[in-house]
C-alpha cells in the first residue's frame, strides 16, 4: 500500500441539467466562471493534480449531461469511478428531489464492488444567489445525507468560488479511499473488509 | 323451429371449395336436401384404434395446417363439387351450426333450382361471416391464410382478431416437424406426431435476437434462431422460404419494438402542457399515419399490407418524401433531360403528390417532381416506344418520359396520374409565395436582387462562421446557379452527378439553407404545411411544459460563441424553434443536442425552415435520437462499434483491452451532428453531405476519424487520453495533413480534406440500406435494456408503492405495461401512460383468474354494446370489472395509471376484513347515496356470482342466494330510517328499499362463506406471479386420448338430452375454455359427460314451484361448462334471471331484468318465508342432486 506510483482518480459529477456541473468543474480546475458554456452533450472531463496527505494525485473530474433522458447512458461513462459527486441547485427543489434517483441510477449503471459504501459527496451549488431564492433548506439537505450513511455536504457557489477547494479536497480524499480500497481488493482474492473513515466527514459550514 | 336464433359465431367460414371425399374425413351427418354434409376427422373419430388415429393426425398435421376437427360442408349439385362453409374444433359449436343451417338454409334450398342454390348459400353464409367477422382473417381475400389462421388461433387459444401474416412447414429443435405460424403479435410452433403434441408461443416483443443458421448438420442455410429475452434459445430447421421468413420476422419484431419504445416514454410526456385540462384535444396536432381502413367488407391478407408498408418505407427514403406518400405505380422508362438530350434508364415512380424517376443505369440521375409543380401533361406519338409522356413544370421545363409498356398498364398508369394531379390542384396556388421564400429563385430570375434579398438566416446579419474568402463563396455561387440554370432549381431540381460533387466541395453560404432543405426532403413538408408553424406558436402562446423549462435553460448554452446568440434576437428565434417542436412532438419534447444543431440551422435558414428540418431529423433520419429513451442514439453507437469491429479490427481490440468505450467519445459526435466537436464551419461540410447523403454520413465521417488517428489512438489506455487525442485532432483540422510534403499542393491539402477523402473511399461500403438493415437487427438487443431503464425510473418515480414489495411491483409493472402493448394498438398514435378499460379487462385479466374474459367478449365490449360470450348470449356480472376501474381512477380521468393500480390493488391486499367489505359497498353504491338499493343488491350478486364462478364448491352458490334474500330482508327494516335521514328524498326509485353499509356488513359477516371470502379470499384472487410459460405436452396425451374418446361416447348419448332440457328452460349454455388450450378440442366436445357423469359434479337444485313458491333458487354446476339461473318459480311468465360463470346467459334480453312490482311481490314473499323453509329448500336441492347423481351412475 506505501507504493508511490500515480494514482488516477475518476470523479463523475451528477446532477440534474443546469445546477452548475460544468461551471464547478472549470471554477475547480481552471479558478475561472464564464457564462459561455455549452449544455454538455455526453461527457467532458478536466484533470487536475491534487497532493492528498502528501500523495501526489491526479484526479480525472467527468462532468455528464444532466438531462434526466441522458441517465439511460450512464453505464459508459460511470464505469470505474472513485468518488460519485451529486449535485444540486439550493435554489431548484426539483434538483434536490432528483438526488435519488441520480444515485440509484449510477449504482446500478456502474455496479461498484460495494455499494453499501461507495463515496459519495453531495454539493448544494449556487448559494451566491439571494437567500430569498432559496428552496432547499442545509437542513433538510444534510437530513438526506445522513439517511444515506452520512454522505459529506457542501454547500458551494461556482461562480463566487465558495468552499469548491474544501469540496474537491473531500472529494479527493474519499476518492483516494475507494482507489485504495480497490488496490488492496485486487491483491487479495478474498475481499478484506476494511474499516472506512470516509464517511466522518462533517458537513462544512457556510 | 326457431329460425330467429342467432347464428353461432366463431364458426362459419366464407364458402371455400375443397375435396368433399378425402381419407381424413369422415361423413356423420347429412342434411334432408343432402346439400350439406357435416364431417369430421377420422383423428378425432372415436372408432378407430389409438394406434391408426395417432399416424392419421400425424400425416394430416403435417400435410395440412387444419386443425379443427368438425367441418360442414355444401355441395351445390349433389356428390358435385363441394365447399367448406363452417369449421370447428368442438362438437356441441358445429351442431348448433347446423342446426343453424337446417333451419335457415337447408328447408329453403328445396325450393330452389340448382343454379339458384349455389348463389342463395354463398350469399347467405358471406353476408353472415362478413358481418360477424369484420375485420379479421376470416374474411381475408387469401383462402389459405383464412384456413390457416383459424386453426392458428385454435389451437393458441387467441382473440380472433389477431392477424396472421403467413405461415411456413419447418421443423422445431431439428427433429419435430411442423407449423411456424407468424401473426402480428406472436409466433407460433404447432405439431402432432404420432399424438405428440407441440406448441411453442413466442410474442415477438419478447424477441431479443433472430439469427440465420445453418441447419444442425450444416450443409443448408435454411434455418432461424430465435433468443427471447428470458435467454430461451429456439431452433427452426427445414424452412423452404427461410430468408422470406427472416425478413418477416425482422419486419414484424421491429413493429413490436417500435411499439415498446411507444411505451417506454416518461411520464407525464416532456412536452404536454401542464393544464392540459384547460386545452381543447382538437388543437393537438395529428399526423395522419395510415389512411382510413377500407370499408370492403373483404380484406386483404395482413402479409400484403407489410409488404406494402415495407415498398413504401423505402420509397420514402430513398426520395426523402412525407411519410403520407404511398407507392401507386411503377415502371421503367427512359428519361430525357430537357436541355442535353441526355438519355437516362431508371425506374418512373408515383405517389399521391409526387412523380419521381431514378436512374437504373450508371449514370446517376435522381428527380423528384412534385405534381403541385406540373402545368401540362402531354401524351405523345413514339416511334421508338409505345408511349411518350411530356410533362412541363414550373420552371418551363419539358421533362420526357419514354415507356415501354403493355397497353393496359399504360392506361392504368395514366388514369393514376391523372387523378392524383387533380388532387394537387388545389396546392398549386401557394406555389407562388412560397418560391418567394426560397433564395434559388431569385437567383435565377434576378441575379441583382439577390445580393440584397433578406431570404436566409441569421449569417445575413451575423456573419458566416469560417473565412468567406477561403470557402471561395463566390465561385461557388457561380457554379450553382449555372447548375440550376440547366438543372431546375428548388422543388424541380434534377440531381445529375455534378451535383453530388458540388455538395461535397462545400456548399455557398447563401444557398446553405435552401439546399439542406431541399435535400433532407423538409422543403416538401414546409410547403404541404403552410401556416402549420405559425399556428402551433398562436395555440401554444404563453403555455408551458417540462420541456419550454429545459429549453429555457440551454437557450444560452447553445452555441455562445456565435455572435447572434449573444443577442435577444438570436436567442428568440431559437427559442421560437425548440418550444414549437416541443409543442408538435410532445412526447419527444426537447432533447439536449436539439439546441445545438437548431442554432446552426439558423445561421443558414428561417425559423419555419429550421422547424421543418428539425422534423425531418427527428422522424425520418435519426429517429429515436432525441426521445426520451434515446433509442435511436444508443442503437446508432452499437452499430457504429459494429463497424469500427469489422473495418478496424485492431483499433477494436486495443480498445477492449483498454477497456475504453467508444461511445465516451463519438456519442456527441452523433447527437449534435459533429457541430459540437468540430470548428463550426468543418461542422457545416459535414451537414452538406449529410443531408445529401443521408445518416450513412455520420458513420462515414466517424469511422475515418478514427482511422486517421489510428496510431495514436493505438497507445491510448484511457478514456480521458482517448478524448484527448481527438479534441486534439478537431482543432488543428485546418492546419495541414502533410506539412512536410514537397509538393506544395500536397500541402496544401488539409486535415479536414484529408478527412473527407478518407470517409468517402474508404467507407464507401458504408451505404444507407446496410445501415437500415443493421438498425433493425440491432434494435431488438438494445430495446430491451432500454426497456428495464424505463421501468426502473418509473418504478422509482412512484409516489407510493404502499407494502408491496420491489418483486410485487416490479409483477405489476410488466403485467401493466404487457396489457399496455396489446392494447395499445388498436388505439390511436396517441401515447396515453394510462390504461383505458379495456386495456383494464386485459389487465384484470392477466393477475386475477375470474376477470378472465375471453377476447371475444372483449372485443364486443369495445363496442360499447352489452358484453356478449362468442355464441353471442349476454355476460352479465362483469360490470364489477368496470366499478374497480372507476374505483382506480380516482381522479376520474377515464384512465388509471401505475400509480393508481399500484394503490387500488394495495388497497384490496393490504385492506381488513371490514375495509373490504367496505370497498364492495361503495363500488355497488353506484349513486353514492350511502344506500345500496334493490337493484345495487342485485348487482351485488351479480358480481359474487361472476366472482366465484371459476369455483369448485358448492356453498358460494348458496352463499350469494342466502346473501341476497338476507339483504332483502334487511333492506326492510332499513326503509324508515332512510326516510328519517335524508334530507332530500331520494328520486332514483320508487320504491325505497335500501341497506346501509353497517347492514350490509350483518349480512355478509353472518355468511361464513362471505366472511372468508372479505377476509382473505378476495385478496387472494388477486396472484401477482410471473406467468408460467407453456411446455411441451408429453406423452401422457396419447393415454388422454383414449380416455377421451371413450367420454366422447357419453358425450352423443347423454347430450341430446342436456341440450333439450336447458332449451326447455330457455337458458343456453355457452362452453368457456378455461382449461389449456391444447386441451380445447375435448373439453368442449365433452361438455355433456361432464354434466350428466357422476365424477363431475352437476348440482341443479331446482324449485319445486307447487311447495315452495318464491323461493329464490341458485342452480348451476360448479364446472364453467354449465349455468345458473336465479329463478322465481310461482308463476310461469315469471321473472328468469339467468346467471352463468363465464356467461350469465339468457336467451332473450329483455327478460333479464326484475321489473320492480316483480321484485316488491319477490320481496314480499320472502317476507313471508322462513328461514327455516329455505333451509329446507336447501336439503331438497342437494337430495335432489343425490338423486341426479345416482341416475347417471345407474
Amino acid at each position: 500500500m506505501a507504493s508511490r506510483k500515480k494514482v488516477l482518480l475518476k470523479v463523475i459529477i451528477l446532477g440534474d441539467s443546469g445546477v452548475g456541473k460544468t461551471s464547478l468543474m472549470n471554477q475547480y480546475v481552471n479558478k475561472k466562471f464564464s457564462n459561455q458554456y455549452k449544455a454538455t452533450i455526453g461527457a467532458d472531463f478536466l484533470t487536475k493534480e491534487v497532493m492528498v496527505d502528501d500523495r501526489l494525485v491526479t484526479m480525472q473530474i467527468w462532468d455528464t449531461a444532466g438531462q434526466e433522458r441522458f441517465q439511460s447512458l450512464g453505464v459508459a461513462f460511470y464505469r470505474g469511478a472513485d468518488c460519485c459527486v451529486l449535485m444540486y441547485d439550493v435554489n431548484n427543489a426539483k434538483s434536490f428531489e432528483t438526488l435519488d434517483s441520480w444515485r440509484d441510477e449510477f449504482l446500478i449503471q456502474a455496479s461498484p464492488r460495494d455499494s453499501e459504501n461507495f463515496p459519495f459527496v453531495v454539493l448544494g451549488n449556487k448559494i451566491d444567489l439571494e437567500e430569498s431564492k432559496r428552496m432547499v433548506s442545509q437542513k433538510r439537505a444534510m437530513t438526506w445525507c445522513q439517511s444515506k450513511g452520512n454522505t459529506p455536504y457542501f454547500e458551494t457557489s461556482a461562480k463566487e468560488a465558495i468552499n469548491v477547494e474544501q469540496a474537491f479536497q473531500t472529494i479527493a480524499k474519499n476518492a483516494l479511499q475507494q482507489e485504495t480500497e480497490d488496490i488492496l481488493y485486487s491483491d487479495f482474492p478474498d475481499p478484506i473488509k476494511i474499516d472506512s473513515d470516509a464517511n466522518k466527514y462533517e458537513a462544512c459550514g457556510c | 323451429m326457431s329460425s330467429h336464433i342467432d347464428p353461432p359465431r366463431g364458426v362459419f367460414t366464407l364458402p371455400t371449395p375443397c375435396e368433399s371425399s378425402n381419407p381424413f374425413w369422415e361423413v356423420i351427418k347429412l342434411s334432408t336436401s343432402k346439400h350439406f354434409i357435416l364431417q369430421r376427422t377420422i383423428a378425432s373419430s372415436s372408432n378407430n384404434n389409438t394406434i391408426l388415429r395417432g399416424v392419421f393426425s400425424t400425416i394430416h398435421n403435417v400435410l395440412d395446417t387444419n386443425a379443427s376437427p368438425f367441418r360442414i360442408l355444401f355441395q351445390p349439385e349433389i356428390n358435385g363439387n363441394s365447399m367448406q362453409v363452417a369449421v370447428s374444433k368442438s362438437q356441441k359449436v358445429i351442431e348448433d351450426a347446423w342446426k343453424w343451417i337446417e333451419d335457415n338454409l337447408d328447408k329453403g334450398l328445396l325450393k330452389l333450382d340448382n343454379a339458384e342454390k349455389l348463389e342463395f348459400v354463398v350469399t347467405k353464409i358471406n353476408s353472415l361471416v362478413t358481418r360477424q367477422d369484420r375485420g379479421t382473417d376470416e374474411v381475408s381475400e387469401d383462402q389459405e391464410i383464412r384456413n390457416a389462421s383459424r386453426t392458428f388461433r385454435q389451437v393458441f387459444n387467441l382473440a380472433s382478431t389477431e392477424r396472421l401474416v403467413s405461415f411456413y412447414s419447418c421443423a422445431y429443435r431439428g427433429i419435430q416437424q411442423g407449423w411456424m405460424y407468424i401473426s402480428e403479435n406472436y409466433l407460433g410452433f404447432h405439431s402432432v406426431i404420432l399424438g405428440i403434441e407441440t406448441k411453442l408461443f413466442i410474442e415477438l416483443k419478447d424477441i431479443q435476437s433472430l439469427v440465420k443458421e445453418k441447419s444442425k448438420r450444416g450443409i443448408v442455410s435454411d434455418s432461424i434462431k430465435i433468443i427471447t429475452k428470458d435467454g430461451n434459445e429456439h431452433f427452426f430447421s427445414n424452412l423452404f422460404h427461410r430468408d422470406d421468413t427472416y425478413d418477416l420476422l425482422v419486419q414484424l419484431t421491429n413493429l413490436s419494438m417500435e411499439r415498446i419504445l411507444k411505451n417506454a416514454t416518461l411520464e407525464p410526456a416532456p412536452g404536454f402542457i401542464y393544464d392540459i385540462e384547460n386545452f381543447g384535444e382538437s388543437l393537438r396536432p395529428n399526423t395522419p399515419l395510415t389512411p382510413d381502413p377500407p370499408l370492403s367488407p373483404m380484406i386483404p391478407p395482413l402479409r400484403k399490407n407489410l409488404e406494402d408498408q415495407k415498398r413504401d418505407k423505402e420509397f420514402q427514403i430513398l426520395y426523402n418524401l412525407p411519410i403520407t406518400e404511398h407507392l401507386m405505380q411503377e415502371c421503367t422508362c427512359e428519361f430525357v433531360m430537357p436541355e442535353t438530350k441526355e438519355v437516362y434508364v431508371g425506374k418512373l415512380q408515383l405517389s399521391e403528390g409526387y412523380l419521381t424517376f431514378e436512374s437504373t443505369d450508371k449514370k446517376p440521375c435522381s428527380l423528384v417532381l412534385p405534381l403541385y409543380t406540373v402545368q401540362r401533361v402531354e401524351r405523345l406519338y413514339s416511334k421508338t416506344h409505345a408511349f411518350a409522356l411530356s410533362i412541363s413544370n414550373w420552371h418551363k421545363m419539358k421533362l420526357l418520359f419514354q415507356i415501354n409498356m403493355p397497353k393496359t398498364s399504360i392506361e392504368k398508369f395514366c388514369l393514376v396520374l391523372r387523378d392524383n394531379l387533380k388532387d394537387q390542384v388545389r396546392l398549386m396556388k401557394s406555389l407562388k409565395s412560397f418560391l418567394n421564400t426560397c433564395l434559388s429563385e431569385t437567383l435565377l430570375t434576378d441575379s441583382k436582387k439577390e445580393e440584397h434579398s433578406s431570404i436566409g438566416g441569421l449569417g445575413l446579419t451575423f456573419g458566416f462562421p469560417g473565412d468567406v474568402k477561403k470557402q471561395r463563396d463566390r465561385y461557388k455561387m457561380k457554379l450553382w446557379t449555372e447548375y440550376m440554370q440547366s438543372n431546375g432549381r428548388n422543388l424541380t431540381l434534377i440531381k445529375l452527378s455534378d451535383f453530388q460533387k458540388l455538395v461535397r466541395a462545400g456548399l455557398p453560404n447563401r444557398l446553405r439553407g435552401e439546399m439542406w432543405e431541399l435535400c433532407s426532403g423538409a422543403m416538401y413538408l414546409r410547403f404541404i404545411n403552410e401556416g402549420l408553424y405559425d399556428k402551433l406558436h398562436q395555440d401554444y402562446s404563453g403555455k408551458s411544459s417540462i420541456s419550454t423549462e429545459e429549453i429555457e435553460k440551454d437557450l444560452n448554452r447553445s452555441l455562445p460563441e456565435y455572435p447572434a446568440y449573444q443577442k435577444p434576437e438570436g436567442i428568440n428565434r431559437l427559442r421560437r424553434v425548440l418550444t414549437a417542436y416541443s409543442w408538435k412532438d410532445p412526447e419527444l419534447g426537447y432533447c439536449q443536442a436539439m439546441n445545438i444543431v437548431v442554432s446552426a440551422l439558423l445561421i443558414y435558414m428561417s425559423e419555419e425552415q429550421a422547424f421543418w428540418i428539425l422534423n425531418v431529423l427527428c422522424v425520418k433520419m435519426l429517429p429515436g435520437y432525441y426521445s426520451t429513451s434515446m433509442y435511436g442514439a444508443i442503437l446508432d453507437q452499437k452499430i457504429f462499434d459494429h463497424y469500427v469491429q469489422m473495418k478496424m479490427p485492431s483499433l477494436y481490440s486495443h480498445f477492449q483491452s483498454v477497456d475504453v468505450q467508444l461511445t465516451v467519445a463519438c456519442f456527441p459526435w452523433f447527437l449534435s451532428l459533429y457541430i459540437n466537436s468540430m470548428p463550426l464551419n468543418y461542422a457545416f461540410r459535414v451537414l452538406d453531405c449529410f443531408f445529401m447523403e443521408g445518416p450513412k454520413i455520420l458513420f462515414q465521417i466517424g469511422l475515418a476519424i478514427l482511422k486517421v488517428n489510428k496510431k495514436e489512438l493505438l497507445g491510448i489506455t484511457d478514456d480521458g487520453a482517448f478524448i484527448n487525442v481527438l479534441k486534439n485532432y478537431f482543432s488543428t483540422l485546418d492546419k495541414p495533413a502533410h506539412p512536410d510534403n514537397k509538393n506544395p499542393k500536397i500541402r496544401e491539402i488539409t486535415k479536414f480534406n484529408e478527412l473527407m477523402v478518407v470517409a468517402f473511399k474508404e467507407f464507401e461500403s458504408i451505404t444507407t440500406e446496410s445501415l437500415i438493415e443493421l438498425r433493425k437487427t440491432y434494435q431488438l438487443k438494445v430495446v430491451h435494456n432500454i426497456e428495464s431503464f424505463t421501468k426502473r425510473s418509473i418504478i422509482r418515480n412512484l409516489q407510493n408503492t404502499l407494502k408491496f414489495s420491489k418483486e410485487d411491483i416490479s409483477i405489476i409493472y410488466d403485467k401493466f405495461s404487457t396489457a399496455q402493448f396489446y392494447g395499445k394498438q388498436k388505439n390511436d398514435s396517441r401515447n396515453d401512460s394510462r390504461m383505458n378499460l379495456s386495456t383494464f379487462y386485459s389487465f384484470l385479466g392477466s393477475i386475477a383468474d375470474w376477470a378472465k374474459l375471453d377476447d371475444d367478449e372483449l372485443i364486443n365490449n369495445n363496442n360499447d354494446t352489452v358484453l356478449r360470450d362468442s355464441q353471442g348470449h349476454r355476460l352479465v356480472g362483469y360490470k364489477i370489472i368496470n366499478k374497480l376501474f372507476e374505483y382506480f381512477d380516482k381522479s376520474s380521468s377515464g384512465g388509471v395509471s401505475l400509480q393508481d393500480v399500484v394503490l387500488g390493488l394495495g388497497e384490496i391486499k393490504f385492506g381488513d376484513i371490514l375495509s373490504r367489505i367496505e370497498l364492495f359497498f361503495n363500488l355497488h353504491d353506484t349513486n353514492k347515496d350511502g344506500y345500496l338499493s334493490k337493484e345495487e343488491i342485485l348487482q351485488m350478486s351479480e358480481s359474487l356470482l361472476f366472482i366465484f364462478r371459476f369455483r369448485k364448491d358448492d356453498e358460494n352458490l348458496g352463499s350469494v342466494s342466502n346473501f341476497t334474500k338476507n339483504a332483502f330482508i334487511k333492506s326492510y327494516s332499513e326503509k324508515p330510517l332512510n326516510l328519517d335521514d335524508s334530507d332530500t328524498p331520494s328520486t332514483e326509485d320508487d320504491d325505497d328499499t335500501v341497506l346501509s353499509l353497517p347492514l350490509f356488513r350483518e349480512v355478509t359477516l353472518s355468511d361464513e362463506y362471505l366472511e372468508n371470502f372479505f377476509d382473505t379470499g378476495f385478496a387472494a384472487t388477486f396472484q401477482l406471479v410471473e406467468p408460467v410459460e407453456e411446455r411441451q405436452k408429453g406423452l401422457g396425451r396419447e393415454i388422454f386420448n383414449s380416455l377421451m374418446s371413450d367420454g366422447m361416447k357419453f358425450a352423443s348419448l347423454f347430450g341430446k338430452r342436456s341440450t333439450t332440457d336447458r332449451r326447455k328452460s330457455h337458458h343456453v349454455y355457452q362452453s368457456q375454455s378455461p382449461m389449456g388450450s391444447s386441451l380445447d378440442v375435448r373439453s368442449s366436445s365433452c361438455l355433456d359427460v361432464r354434466t350428466s357423469s357422476s365424477s363431475d359434479l352437476w348440482y341443479r337444485r331446482r324449485s319445486n314451484s307447487q311447495e315452495n313458491p318464491g323461493l329464490l333458487v341458485v342452480t348451476r354446476s360448479s364446472s364453467p361448462d354449465s349455468f345458473i339461473s336465479i329463478e322465481s318459480g310461482r308463476s310461469t311468465s315469471g321473472v328468469r334471471r339467468s346467471l352463468s360463470p363465464g356467461s350469465f346467459i339468457s336467451t332473450e334480453d329483455d327478460d333479464d331484468r326484475f321489473s320492480i312490482q316483480e321484485v316488491e311481490r319477490l320481496l314480499d314473499e320472502y317476507h313471508d318465508e322462513s328461514d327455516a323453509k329455505s333451509i329446507n329448500g336447501s336439503i331438497m336441492s342437494n337430495h335432489e342432486r343425490d338423486l341426479t347423481d345416482d341416475s347417471t351412475n345407474g
